[in-house]
């Protein structure tokens, strides 16, 4: 059942204030002051529904409808590469600075080859894959962190 | 005698996805959301229709969300009719933006209807 998966409390803005990055790159950290993180959840191909549900509603708080659209379908085309090509599962961590909504998605696969050319070309009708990373690109502004231990997509979204 | 199949026929169903024939105009339809998990369901519907209908109808009034992968699956179906045939696709905004940014403007074969305003 689907919303059996569905995400535990949000994280409360007091005890998650800390950036939601992991390795290194303190110059990216958000100032503490700014970060409002609204969602931290694991996921795998069997609760992505859940994930857009979570996603959807979460979004709606801070963006306009189109908006919010946008970003389920960016958040789950990111998620669901984790899926088939990152190791079946991944994390997904959302916050607001400023006027940025972060959409962070990491997973632990063997990592993209080429992370400055992926996606940036729509592939053809018969290619199978490619078109989540191209859709996300045009729809935000995408930063790929890889390496053989694992990939981090951060998408941007203006709000 | 029984030459036809009369009853509805359901491709898929479960909590987040249904899947079933349409017999006015004849095709498919498709409720809930679809993603790449679900892709396949799909691709076995729209192969069936492609064997029995002149023109695909697929309606998608009722789908509320749609990813690239699926997207795909359309756009492959429809890209590879006959000249003469068409798919005609009933939806709203937010699947006509999925299925654009899969490419639907490439695909002369493939026509949209879009309903507006309704969430």
């Amino acid at each position: 059942m689907v919303s059996a998966e569905r995400t535990g409390s949000a994280p409360r803005r007091g005890s998650h204030s800390r950036p939601p990055h992991t390795t290194g790159s303190t110059a990216r950290r958000p100032r503490a002051t700014s970060v409002r993180v609204l969602l931290d959840q694991a996921f795998d191909g069997g609760n992505l529904p859940a994930l857009r549900t979570a996603v959807s509603a979460l979004a709606k708080k801070v963006a306009d409808a189109g908006t919010a659209e946008a970003v389920v379908l960016v958040v789950h085309e990111l998620s669901s590469n984790s899926v088939r090509h990152g190791g079946g599962s991944g994390r997904l961590r959302m916050w607001v600075t400023g006027r940025g909504l972060h959409c962070e998605v990491s997973d632990q696969g063997p990592g993209l080859s080429d992370p400055g050319a992926v996606g940036r070309e729509l592939p053809a009708h018969a290619a199978p894959g490619g078109r989540g990373l191209w859709l996300a690109r045009r729809m935000s502004d995408l930063q790929i962190s890889t390496s053989h231990r694992g990939t981090t997509v951060t998408a941007v979204m203006a709000l | 005698m029984h030459t036809r199949t009369v009853a509805a026929r359901v491709y898929h169903e479960d909590p987040v996805l249904r899947i079933c024939r349409q017999h006015v105009p004849p095709g498919v339809r498709v409720a809930g959301e679809l993603d790449q998990t679900r892709a396949d369901a799909l691709r076995d519907a729209l192969a069936e229709a492609v064997r029995l209908d002149p023109d695909i109808h697929l309606n998608l009034n009722q789908l509320h969300f749609l990813d690239q992968n699926a997207a795909r699956v359309i756009l492959q179906t429809a890209a590879n009719l006959p000249a003469s045939r068409r798919m005609v696709v009933v939806c709203a905004e937010p699947v006509e933006r999925a299925l654009i940014e899969a490419g639907a403007n490439g695909v002369p074969a493939l026509r949209m209807l879009v309903r507006n305003g309704e969430r």
